[in-house]
């Protein structure tokens, strides 16, 4: 069994892996990052730790909205950083047996939208893998637009 | 109907944008002035060896067992990765010697190999050679420098610390097309009886 953490963001689900979940915490104001992908919302100040934000909207075609006070942020620990996923609501953490995913990534062009969906409880739950959420095009223009702003 | 400060549960509907940003700064200033973040360092456990004078080391999750080399025999047709095949716990394992792969010269005489590290990701395993273990070790991710030109894709180190200890992906470099034998994409042979080379 995987346990996933389960966020929405609009009628929408998606599952991070929990034990790369490192906290669950009501969002922040977000600066914005200059040159940054789309995927990138901008940056937080996260005890010291410039870390980036990243808002999945834009990767399934939804129009940016601002920041609510509910919405939450999830904090992730790659193997390259710390990110902050910007979320709706979180919905808790399920269980997804691996019979449960269907692997997307033949049946989908362009399958770096997300490594697998799985049914929970929930619902369809669209599942990512935290090293590969941002694509290795992102990660080099995130590291170029950090490097800009000046961020260690 | 939510008393008292701006909580997570309160409808953001009831308040002006002005306030809500206002809020989302303030709670942006607390975080950031929160200590202790360098508590969150992902850390990675990692089993260190030797070849020659190079010290390398893999995920620790990835090795299966560390064993005594015994007898490696030579089979025809293995690229020159191999120092041929061993017979543990049942299964028999190609032996890789990782430097060649890695364009690193080999030095010293290969005889010097007494043991090997049973690896396996992404359903393939193979046994790679090593002169010495160091044992477990334990890093934090953020003290891994990339490799330089990691930027044009996968490559078989996840990259290297200060002290010169070459971390490999295992998982990639199990995966290398080099490491292909007679056209079976998985090193690992199977003792299923009859077939053997």
């Amino acid at each position: 069994m995987a346990a996933l953490v389960v966020f929405g963001i609009e009628e929408r689900l998606f599952g991070v892996p929990a034990e790369d979940v490192e906290r669950v915490l009501p969002v922040v104001d977000v600066m914005p990052l200059p040159e940054s992908p789309p995927v990138v919302a901008g940056i937080v100040d996260y005890g010291g730790v410039i870390v980036p934000a990243i808002d999945l909207r834009p990767r399934f075609g939804l129009p940016p909205r601002p920041l609510r006070l509910d919405h939450r942020m999830l904090v992730v620990a790659t193997r390259r950083r710390l990110l902050l996923l910007l979320a709706d609501r979180v919905e808790g953490v399920t269980e997804v047996a691996p019979q449960a995913f269907d692997d997307m990534a033949d049946l989908i062009d362009g399958a770096a939208l997300f490594n697998a969906a799985g049914t929970s409880q929930h619902g369809l739950v669209y599942v990512y893998d935290i090293e590969a959420l941002l694509s290795v095009d992102e990660e080099v223009a995130l590291d170029a637009a950090l490097d800009r702003a000046g961020v260690p | 109907m939510t008393a008292g400060g701006p909580g997570p549960g309160q409808d953001a509907a009831d308040l002006p944008d002005a306030e809500i940003r206002r809020i989302l700064r303030q709670r942006a200033a607390a975080l950031a002035r929160q200590p202790g973040q360098g508590g969150l360092v992902r850390e990675v456990d990692l089993i260190a060896f030797r070849l020659g004078d190079q010290r390398f080391a893999i995920a620790a999750d990835t090795v299966l067992q560390a064993a005594r080399l015994g007898t490696v025999t030579w089979l025809p047709g293995l690229p020159a990765f191999y120092r041929g095949v061993v017979y543990q716990g049942g299964e028999v394992f190609p032996v890789l010697d990782v430097r060649p792969l890695l364009g690193m010269a080999v030095a010293g005489p290969a005889e010097a190999t007494t043991i090997a590290l049973l690896v396996e990701a992404e359903g393939r395993a193979l046994a790679l050679a090593a002169d010495r273990l160091d044992g477990l070790v334990r890093l934090a991710a953020a003290d891994i420098a990339p490799p330089a030109g990691s930027d044009d894709g996968p490559t078989l180190i996840d990259g290297l610390t200060e002290q010169g200890l070459v971390v490999l992906d295992i998982r990639h470099l199990i995966q290398d097309a080099r490491l292909v034998v007679n056209g079976q994409p998985t090193p690992r042979t199977r003792t299923s009886g009859g077939s053997s080379g």
